[in-house]
């Protein structure tokens, strides 16, 4: 006897469950005509149902049972003019029945009927709404999600109060049941990607969702890439952006951060900032600059230093002679080794109890800083790179890109250790192919730059001023949007 | 993903297996930063002025250069055979100074130094050559610095500030220089450098415990050069009359007597100007020049009423008298040597070119000798300043 088939009863669902502590079950005997009494069970879990609205509007509504009620239409009357909560529901299977008391929901099981009524009385415990952690700005919205679905979705419904706004509900995950919902403007979506969303989709297996990177993982395009190919954002006036720009958003139950799709190169390098000042596009340029720096910088250095130093000018070359005295380890050697160990001070610091990251800056900047230097063991320029690219590479605005630019300059220092300048604009082409070749979700990676789109140009390496942007994009599709997957 | 791990594993092999990275460090080579080269009994002798770097945290006594030195048949094989006497290897792309000496200009020409620069694939393009007078090279090489922590700096840097603040010398780089010794319409000019005191003391460290140096190097004048051999000297006077013909000059400080030989007033020239145009005439050539100069007065050191506008035109007329005397002087000198550095040739190439053709192989053997000259010099006081003590 397969359990959709069991009839549903307060000791079934007790037997299914494994009779577990927070599982109530409350029995109301309910007088009818006639002295008629039928018995009634209110079944619960403890803890993710509200007990107050439980007892306000289930439970006295039924002991004050009027006695005027045929048997037959017993769960009609109850389900419509009794029980005083917002939503209700019948349901006849068992295997519902046990999914809605595992979503908070309170069945309500009379005696010798075959449909039981579901009430939605959730109420999950939730973070309260802070300020966004991942993306953080100077000026401008401070709100950020939690781990809320409903709240999540409520707060985009707030940002976007349009009627073309569709929510999609699925559930993933065998064991966790995990709920997304994928957002989208109606009206300005782009067809042929939402359908292709919606196929990907099908296609996650996973038996668990912790956080929207399962989902990215399985919808993502399948390219060998260290860039992020779907953005990834904890605040809501991004996705708003977004979505209203044409975009999918999908959130996630249980994390703050949702995901949208299909994601430009361009984005990751765009700030909220940019849009809440006057003058927010010129600190977008700095911004591209200080990541191409990022990147650059220590391979530069590297070449310069031990492949072409008639480059560079006399004065420079002439301390970075002197402090090149007797130290030793070769340039490259040194250069990775205290790349690593800033990654490692960077890793740490983050790993941490909050208590002992101030042990770490301490130990990182006296330590490594100083003391390597005064032993004789690094040359204070080779610091001074480091440390400039690290910076360099904090600006990145979405923290992913961030992590494929750190990636990235340990390729540019070995292939510049191995070719000099010439490596370095080996691996600059290389990069260049390797972006251009990008897809996300059928929509080149780089576009609108490459290819390029002179209608799609205000809002790329320079934001102009707002009245003149559009929420017009046009995504190219150059090639069926899915090879890529088979 | 698996190829990308090969690729890396492959190049990390690479790089650690193939000794690449020591290569090039920069506490394995010695920079050099100026050569010097004489010509002694049929060789070259080559003197490399080579960094001596010192330890960022422990500094110590050494000097900031060393000098070798080395005789041999040609400049490329001297270079190399100061291996024997350094422990690192020599990088040339750092020079930044070559110091010819005078033996070199007198005896075989400069044209082999100038060829070798350009070949050598190591050296930079962009640096600066000077001759020497009355020293070798060598000996140009080896004078203590007062300012700067290398002799080669002092010099390149003594010859950036002269250009701009006083004019008498102008930066040459090879590739000028050899179009200038190509060119038959133009021989070709060096700026010249000598040592003032005993070249012995100049080398001693001690010296930099004297205030007052006794022993320096110093830019004086120009060497003409005849085809690639030396042909004369111009003094310091001459230098400045020829960047201002050459209408190169940038800022300079011109003065000029008032009366009677004795008290002198100066201006600062803030803009000089210079059009030649020629022509041949009857086989003769004749040359037109025009000297434009704006300067401002500084100093007056003699009775004149600057508040009324002749006293300004007197001033005026008198520096112009001056600066066509200078001018003057040049040319004779160049006529003199029988040696056409201004370039008056290629004016006529320029203006009269129908008539160069016919004479160009001889211009400089018999045409220019027998040039005529107009010379017009005109001078404008922009500035003469607030006070005027006239009493």
């Amino acid at each position: 006897m397969g359990a959709s088939l069991k009839g549903i009863s307060a000791d079934n669902i007790k037997a299914s469950l494994g009779n577990p502590d927070d599982l109530n079950v409350r029995s109301i005997t309910l007088n009818l005509l006639m002295e008629n009494r039928l018995e009634c069970s209110i079944v619960f879990i403890a803890g993710i149902a509200d007990e107050k609205e439980i007892e306000n509007f289930i439970i006295k509504p039924l002991q004050q049972l009027s006695p005027a009620v045929e048997i037959k239409d017993i769960l009609l009357t109850v389900q419509k003019e009794i029980i005083q909560a917002k939503s209700i529901a019948t349901l006849h299977l068992y295997k519902d029945a046990i999914h809605d008391v595992l979503n908070g929901k309170t069945i309500v099981i009379i005696e010798g009927i075959n449909d039981v009524l579901s009430i939605d009385v959730a109420k999950w415990k939730e973070r309260s709404l802070t300020e966004a952690e991942g993306q953080r700005v100077t000026k401008g919205p401070l709100i950020g999600f939690n781990e809320n679905l409903a709240t999540n979705i409520a707060i985009m419904r707030h940002a976007i109060k349009n009627e073309q706004l569709r929510l999609e509900n699925y559930t993933f995950g065998s064991l966790t049941n995990t709920n997304i919902c994928i957002i989208y403007l109606e009206q300005s979506v782009d067809k042929t990607i939402l359908a292709e969303l919606k196929k990907r989709l099908t296609k996650i297996k996973s038996s668990k969702i912790l956080d929207a990177n399962y989902v990215e993982e399985y919808i993502r395009d399948q390219f060998l890439t260290p860039f992020p190919l779907i953005l990834t954002t904890d605040r809501p006036d991004v996705l708003t952006g977004e979505i209203t720009d044409g975009k999918i958003a999908i959130l996630v139950e249980g994390t703050p951060y949702a995901l949208v799709i299909p994601a430009l190169f361009l984005q990751f390098l765009q700030s909220p900032d940019d849009y809440y000042f006057v003058n927010g596009g010129v600190t977008r340029l700095l911004r591209i600059l200080a990541l191409t720096l990022a990147i650059y910088l220590p391979a530069f250095y590297l070449a310069f230093v031990t492949y072409h130093p008639g480059l560079l000018p006399f004065d420079l070359i002439l301390s970075l002679a002197s402090q090149r005295e007797g130290k030793p380890l070769p340039l490259v050697v040194e250069l990775l080794l205290f790349m690593f160990l800033f990654q490692i001070i960077i890793e740490g610091a983050l790993r941490l109890p909050k208590g002992l990251v101030s042990v770490v800056s301490i130990v990182g900047t006296i330590i490594i800083g100083q003391s390597a230097v005064e032993a004789g063991l690094v040359q204070p320029a080779t610091l001074l790179v480091v440390s400039m690219s690290y910076i360099f590479s904090f600006v990145a605005p979405i923290m992913t890109l961030a992590t494929a630019v750190r990636t990235l300059r340990y390729g540019f220092i070995l292939i510049a250790a191995f070719l000099g300048l010439y490596g370095i604009i080996l691996a600059t082409l290389a990069l260049v192919f390797h972006l251009n070749h990008l897809r996300s979700f059928g929509v080149p990676y780089f576009s609108p730059l490459f290819p390029f789109n002179p209608k799609d140009q205000k809002d790329t390496i320079y934001r102009f001023p707002l009245r003149k942007l559009t929420n017009k994009h046009q995504f190219q599709h150059e090639e069926p949007v899915s090879k890529k997957r088979e | 993903m698996k190829t990308l791990g090969i690729i890396a594993l492959l190049s990390l092999f690479a790089i650690l297996s193939l000794g690449n990275i020591n290569r090039n460090e920069l506490n394995e080579v010695a920079l050099v930063y100026a050569i010097g080269i004489d010509r002694e009994s049929d060789n070259y002798v080559v003197s490399l002025q080579v960094i001596n770097p010192q330890p960022l945290n422990n500094p110590t006594d050494k000097l900031p250069v060393v000098v070798y030195d080395t005789k041999a048949k040609s400049m490329g094989k001297a270079i190399e055979m100061v291996s024997r006497k350094i422990s690192r290897q020599l990088s040339p792309a750092q020079v930044q100074l070559i110091i010819i000496g005078e033996s070199v200009a007198e005896t075989i020409g400069i044209n082999g130094v100038l060829n070798y620069i350009l070949r050598e694939p190591g050296l930079s393009s962009m640096l600066d050559i000077l001759i020497t007078k009355d020293i070798s090279a060598w000996d140009a090489l080896k004078v203590i610095p007062f300012m700067e922590d290398i002799p080669g700096s002092e010099i390149v840097k003594t010859l950036e500030n002269t250009e701009v603040n006083w004019g008498s010398h102008q930066r040459i780089f090879p590739t000028q220089l050899k179009a200038e010794i190509l060119s038959r319409g133009k021989e070709a000019i060096v700026p010249t450098i000598m040592l003032i005191g005993d070249k012995k003391t100049a080398g001693e460290k001690a010296i930099l415990e004297t205030i007052s140096p006794n022993a320096y190097l110093e830019l004086s004048g120009l060497t003409v050069m005849n085809e690639d051999k030396k042909a004369g000297w111009l003094n310091d006077n001459q230098s400045r009359s020829y960047y201002l013909i050459k209408g190169s000059l940038k800022n300079s400080y011109f003065s000029s007597y008032c009366s009677a030989q004795k008290e002198e007033f100066g201006l600062t020239i803030i803009h000089s100007k210079t059009s030649i145009d020629g022509k041949m005439n009857n086989g003769k050539p004749q040359f037109k020049i025009n000297v434009d100069l704006v300067g401002d007065l500084d100093e007056l050191n003699c009775d004149m009423d600057l508040t009324k506008p002749d006293g300004i035109k007197k001033i005026e007329k008198l520096m112009e008298k001056d600066i066509e005397a200078s001018i003057k002087d040049l040319i004779v000198q160049s006529q003199t040597l029988n040696c056409d550095f201004i370039g008056f040739g290629d004016i006529l190439r320029i203006d009269d070119k129908s008539n160069w053709k016919k004479y160009e192989k001889i211009w400089q053997k018999e045409i220019f000798s027998t040039s005529k000259f107009e010379i017009t010099a005109n001078v404008t006081v922009r500035n003469y300043g607030d006070i005027n003590i006239s009493d």
